[in-house]
């Protein structure tokens, strides 16, 4: 248990994190991009096409992962502004930064896949229905939290502010979750849940479960390369990194 | 396999501008999302590196003076 301790204490330091991280991206971003591709050539050739929609269905192995990784992200986000805001760990700061544009570009992915999929199968590409009014919500939480720390000059307040503002945020996705079941609305509920039994047969779940965990595996990516980045800026007059760029 | 020909792949029913343009954006926000953070951190070294050069060349002249 100690050395858990340990070695958490010590990823907690960017650039133990930097170093860390440059060894995991490589299996990561391989991990991540076989996973997409066995699910989108699944999805798209060989799941059946649905009785109703026919093949407009399949827009669903998008749309879906998109949605979910979009509240998980937000989830992800609000812990690390946790974690800033209880223990100050320069990290969890750097995290909830990073966090916030790939979280705020899959919400944008969920809006337009979801609308483009409603265009064929509801006739309209927008209704102001509940799960489509929350998730747009849950898009300006993650722009106010960009915003907001573009607007402050100083690190360490920007950091709290934003971390705060995350963190209030958190109120909104329990709505979207069952706003579908709140209230009366075009969307359907909840196709898929780790606990129940899917709704749909093995063909249609299991290359979705491949995207999702594709989907999953790319925000780790994308979240780490970005921290990265973000790390070399703000670290940037240290040895280490001189030390780094030497060498490179 | 759902599709008979690589036609009908295309088209997906009548629905193959709908099902296109979906995955056709997924893939665009997807490599942005990982071109985006290289392209910065490529920035931010040359940058740095930059930097450097012009220290070193002045404290080269400094000890030259």
């Amino acid at each position: 248990m100690i050395y858990v301790w340990k070695w958490l204490h010590r990823l907690g330091s960017p650039r133990s994190f930097f170093d860390v991280s440059g060894r995991w991206l490589p299996w990561l971003g391989f991990l991540a991009g076989a996973l997409l591709i066995v699910g989108a050539v699944w999805g798209l050739l060989f799941a059946p096409q649905d009785y109703q929609q026919g093949n407009s269905a399949r827009i669903l192995y998008v749309h879906v992962p998109a949605s979910i990784l979009a509240q998980s992200s937000y989830m992800m986000m609000a812990s690390a502004a946790l974690v800033f805001l209880v223990w100050r760990i320069k990290l969890a700061d750097i995290a909830v930064q990073c966090a916030a544009p790939i979280g705020a570009s899959i919400t944008l992915l969920a809006l337009v896949t979801g609308a483009i999929w409603g265009k064929p199968t509801w006739g309209t590409w927008w209704v102001w229905d509940a799960r489509l009014t929350s998730t747009l919500v849950l898009l300006f939480l993650f722009l106010g939290v960009i915003a907001l720390r573009s607007a402050m000059d100083n690190r360490d307040a920007a950091g709290r502010a934003t971390a705060v503002l995350a963190l209030v945020g958190v109120v909104n996705l329990p709505i979207i979750k069952y706003s579908v079941d709140w209230w009366f609305t075009l969307h359907q509920s909840a196709s898929f849940s780790l606990t129940e039994k899917p709704a749909m047969p093995a063909e249609m779940w299991l290359p979705l479960l491949v995207m999702v965990l594709g989907f999953y595996t790319f925000f780790f990516v994308a979240w780490m390369l970005r921290m990265r980045a973000e790390i070399l800026q703000r670290e940037s007059r240290t040895q280490w990194v001189s030390d780094l760029v030497r060498d490179s | 396999m759902s599709f008979n020909s690589f036609a009908e792949f295309l088209q997906m029913g009548e629905h193959g501008v709908f099902v296109w343009s979906c995955y056709g954006i997924t893939l665009v926000v997807l490599l942005v999302n990982i071109l985006r953070p290289l392209q910065l951190k490529r920035a931010i070294l040359r940058a740095r590196r930059q930097a450097l050069v012009q220290e070193n060349a002045r404290e080269g002249n400094r000890e030259i003076n």
